[in-house]
């Protein structure tokens, strides 16, 4: 494929808004991208003519949060975002009113957030988004349905009420 | 996607997603008319969508970093990029300082680039040498205008553009201030470089060198001669307050040889003599004089003056001059003159007294080289410091002892150094003796000498070059200070090639202990000879030999070491290898496991219990030796018995059913999810499979080829598991759905256990029982129940 590059730079805008979404802060986000890209270019060799670019990049960077994320269970210490305790300074830059779904999707497991993620902010198909995630679709629907119902619960219950109301 | 009469958790999904067709969505509108609790359901789901929307996708929007971007296209980040990133980060007019470090370069390369140019231009005959001479010329004019940089307009420029780019005039204005002071001290490095380079050439360094003699032998001649005229000087110094008088001029005092050399010699070119290098000497001196090992002869007729250390019954003759050079090394000088004129000795004494200070003209005429002093002088030596009897004339006494050391009167040819060296080399390996006794020896057979330690002759070696280290850069070559430095030199490098020779002859040894020392060593190899462990033994212990024994040498002493610890070093260091080469067992002490095996650790320690009991035996009744080997026997029995018990033990041969679970998930993930590591045999049925993993557990297994729930078998794949077989059945239903069956024999605990599901991690249903000692677990990325049913129709089946 010759023109890859220019494949990269146009999926860039919507790699950066999954990560940002995934991680979420800028510069996590984009440092996602950034090994993401660079890992792409690194795996060039592999991309044959017939492959959806977006797809193959948004695999690699699911691959790339799966090897994190296998990293942290082995060392709990280096955890990935906890939200509510010592890294609100994160939230500063957030609008307040975006406050409130941006701490939802952290509390997301992340099976299910990306899922979610791929689905309703990246409109991927669940084929594609199968494709991606490498798990059937029958397991995307299970993990998206989960997802909604936790974000429903915590964005418009009242359940959530007090917490949404202390943001 | 199909659309049933029941709304399915798909269907609704796809209905919020937007991803049916037209006449799907249709359907499932008809079907959510009559639920309205998932309307409200999928109205939640959308605002949800709509919110996540509103807050990421202004992101696509955004500006890209320039940094994403570079890497992007081209997969790397350049450096110069990133530069020109923090310069703009960080508010750096980086156009301007770019611009200006790069005019700065021009100035500077412009002229050294048309040289090289003109060089490749001549090497690849483009031009001709008048062409290249023309270009040579220009290029030095350039090279002219290089010299004349104005490094003080470009200084400005920086101290102008600092302020714009820091934004700290303070900064800028230290910075400017601070490059004079850092110019001033290159100038005057410059200057000296400029002196430097103008050095005469060797020719012109004669000349200039023949008509200073000219014009300074008058002066030289008139105040004495030579390095006397220093040392008078310094020992005004030391001592301005000393009556001082010439000496009477004498013949017999002399023991130089070479007194026309000395006459040629004219005198330093200045007198650079300091009250620390006084203290010095002094230091030194009493380091000398505290010596008792070094127990020098004194002269005739210096019994009754000077307070010397007994010497015993030695007396040495006129014409030893190795005695003449200790005592002067002690300062002696002054007592050879007051014996040979013993009369004048009382009346140097009330002189003395009375502190009368001379003129320093005279003093300079005060010469100990006598046979070179000028017949104009004619003043007798009043002077007898060495009789003097209070404190303060003692205390002027070290001080002139201080001042005139062996300089004056030692003739180095005649002191016994080569011969030393010589019997230093001539040791021979399997000498016992130390070299210390060697030169000892020496000097109490040929010399009738007393006895003392080869490193106190170092030492006074030392401590000749060591005080004559400052008059030698001014002496010149040939004249009796430059020899002694000279001779001083040599004995040190005789030493150190003495132990250069000892050296080799201990790398020589070592080689000759350990033919492969060179080579490669072989593998390791338990319980065998350990060429490699002998190696590093023998490699580390010669190594701390020799660094104890020489390496010293070759490192740079410090002025305190240098006076302090070197001779002591070279006595020790001698010692060292002399007792080390004279035992006859020294190679194998220093590398003990040459070339021969190297017992096992086991076998060490052993060894260390054997020579304790066999040690301890021999002191105990014959009684105890009874109760001491059966004590032994018991626990060598002990031993065995607990060895031959473990024989009987039950092998641990069985796999935990945890791991047996986590071989499936694995086999699941391997062979479905990625359907790519698939090495099995398609066409092998499930019958087939339990035949062939009957046949090697022992145990008959009864498995039906099964249709549950649509899955039917597709393909077995025959596992390891450590300790036994296993065999990974892949099932699959028209959707491409997947479940991997995992049998698998052997496992702990043996008893039955009932059919137990769970969601763990990397699938989504696991079902696991045990029958008759075989392990059946189902694995799939379905939901739960699915598995469970699918799970429960083989327990059934079974």
């Amino acid at each position: 494929m010759d023109n890859y590059q220019q494949f990269f730079i146009d999926t860039l805008p919507y790699l950066r808004r999954y990560a940002r979404a995934y991680t979420g802060d800028v510069l996590s986000g984009d440092s996602l991208v950034r090994r993401t890209i660079e890992c792409a270019h690194s795996l060039i060799n592999y991309l044959q003519d017939d492959t959806d670019i977006a797809i193959w990049l948004f695999s690699i960077m699911h691959n790339i949060t799966l090897e994190e994320r296998k990293e942290t269970e082995n060392h709990p210490d280096n955890g990935v975002l906890d939200i509510d305790s010592s890294d609100m300074t994160l939230l500063e830059d957030i609008d307040p009113e975006d406050i409130d779904i941006v701490t939802a999707l952290a509390h997301l497991p992340a099976e299910q957030k990306e899922t979610f993620l791929l689905v309703s902010l990246e409109r991927f198909t669940y084929e594609e988004a199968s494709q991606i995630l490498n798990i059937p679709v029958g397991t995307l629907i299970l993990r998206l349905n989960s997802a909604r119902k936790y974000l429903i619960k915590r964005l418009l219950t009242d359940e959530f009420a007090e917490v949404r109301a202390a943001q | 996607m199909i659309v049933t009469d029941k709304l399915s958790t798909e269907n609704f999904h796809a209905f919020i997603d937007e991803q049916l067709s037209d006449e799907q969505y249709v359907q499932v509108e008809a079907q959510l008319d009559e639920i309205p609790e998932k309307v409200e359901e999928i109205q939640q789901c959308q605002i949800i969508n709509e919110r996540l929307r509103e807050v990421f996708d202004p992101i696509v929007e955004e500006d890209i970093p320039e940094d994403l971007y570079e890497l992007g296209l081209y997969g790397i980040i350049s450096e110069e990029q990133d530069d020109t990133q923090d310069f703009q980060q960080f508010g750096y007019e980086f156009d301007e300082a770019n611009n200006a470090i790069t005019g700065f370069n021009e100035e500077i390369a412009s002229p050294l680039d048309s040289f090289d140019t003109a060089l490749e231009l001549q090497d690849e005959n483009f031009i001709d040498d008048n062409e290249f001479a023309e270009l040579e010329e220009l290029s030095a004019e350039s090279g002219q205008g290089l010299a004349d940089f104005d490094i003080d307009n470009i200084r400005d420029d920086a101290g102008n553009i600092l302020p714009d780019i820091f934004g700290e005039e303070e900064r800028a204005s230290s910075y400017a201030t601070s490059q004079p002071a850092q110019t001033a001290d290159d100038q005057s490095m410059l200057d000296e470089i400029g002196e430097l380079s103008l050095e005469p050439l060797e020719s012109e360094q004669e000349t200039a060198i023949a008509q200073d003699q000219e014009s300074i032998a008058p002066q030289t001649f008139n105040e004495g001669s030579t390095s006397e005229a220093v040392i008078a000087d310094t020992f005004e110094d030391a001592a301005p307050d000393l009556e001082l008088e010439p000496v009477e001029q004498s013949n017999e005092s002399s023991s130089l040889d070479i007194p026309e050399l000395e006459e040629q010699i004219p005198a330093p070119s200045e007198k650079v003599v300091a009250q620390d290098q006084t203290q010095k000497r002094q230091r030194i001196l009493n380091t000398l004089e505290a010596s008792e090992e070094l127990s020098l002869a004194p002269l005739e007729g210096e019994e009754a003056t000077v307070p010397m250390p007994d010497f015993g019954d030695y007396e040495p003759e006129e014409s030893d001059s190795s005695a003449e050079v200790a005592a002067n090394l002690l300062g002696d000088t002054e007592e050879t003159t007051t014996a040979q004129e013993p009369a004048e000795e009382e009346a140097a004494l009330s002189a003395t007294e009375q502190r009368e200070v001379e003129p320093p003209a005279e003093r300079g005429q005060r010469d100990l080289f006598v046979e070179t002093t000028p017949p104009e002088a004619e003043v007798e030596v009043q002077v007898s410091q060495a009789t003097a009897i209070n404190a303060d004339e003692n205390q002027a006494v070290t001080q002139n002892k201080d001042i005139e050391p062996a300089t004056s009167t030692v003739d180095a040819s005649e002191f016994p150094i080569d011969e030393i060296v010589e019997q230093l080399d001539e040791i021979p390996d399997g000498d016992e003796r130390a070299p210390s006794d060697v030169v000892a020896e020496f000097f109490s057979e040929s010399r009738t000498e007393p006895d003392f330690e080869v490193s106190e002759v170092v030492k006074q070696f030392e401590e000749v070059a060591d005080e004559f280290d400052h008059h030698y850069e001014q002496e010149p070559f040939g004249s009796p200070v430059a020899q002694i430095k000279h001779k001083a030199d040599e004995v040190l490098h005789n030493i150190n090639s003495k132990f250069s020779a000892l050296k080799s002859t201990f790398t020589r040894k070592e080689e000759e202990s350990y033919p492969d020392f060179n080579k490669a060593p072989p593998p390791f190899q338990v319980g065998a000879s350990h060429p490699e462990t002998s190696r590093q033994a023998y490699q580390s212990k010669a190594e701390e030999s020799m660094e104890a024994a020489s390496f010293e040498f070759e490192t740079d002493f410090d002025e305190d070491e240098k006076s302090q610890g070197l001779s002591r070093k070279i006595g020790d260091t001698l010692k060292f290898y002399k007792e080390k080469l004279s035992q006859g067992k020294t190679i194998e002490e220093m590398a003990p496991a040459g070339n021969h095996i190297v017992p096992h650790v086991e076998a060490t320690g052993l060894e260390k219990y054997k020579q304790i009991i066999a040690r301890n035996l021999d002191r105990v009744s014959a009684e105890n030796r009874m109760t001491i080997g059966g004590a032994i026997l018991l626990i060598i029995g002990l031993l065995i018995g607990g060895s031959v018990a473990s024989l009987f033990e039950k092998p641990v041969n069985a796999i935990t059913a945890e791991k047996v679970e986590q071989l499936a998930i694995d086999a699941h993930i391997l062979y479905t999810q990625q359907n790519q590591n698939f090495a099995g045999n398609p066409s092998t049925s499930i019958t087939e499979s339990m035949q062939w993993l009957s046949a090697r557990i022992g145990r008959q297994i009864r498995l039906a080829d099964v249709q549950l729930e649509d899955f039917t078998h597709q393909r077995a794949i025959v596992m390891p598991t450590m300790v036994s077989y296993a065999t990974a059945n892949i099932f699959e239903n028209k959707n491409n759905q997947s479940i991997t069956l995992l049998i698998s024999a052997n496992v702990e605990p043996v008893a039955d256990a009932p059919l137990v599901c769970r969601v763990p991690t990397g699938v989504d249903g696991l079902c696991s029982w045990v029958k008759d000692s075989v392990q059946y677990v189902a694995v799939a990325n379905l939901s739960l129940s699915r598995v469970r049913a699918f799970s429960q129709a083989l327990v059934d089946n079974l």
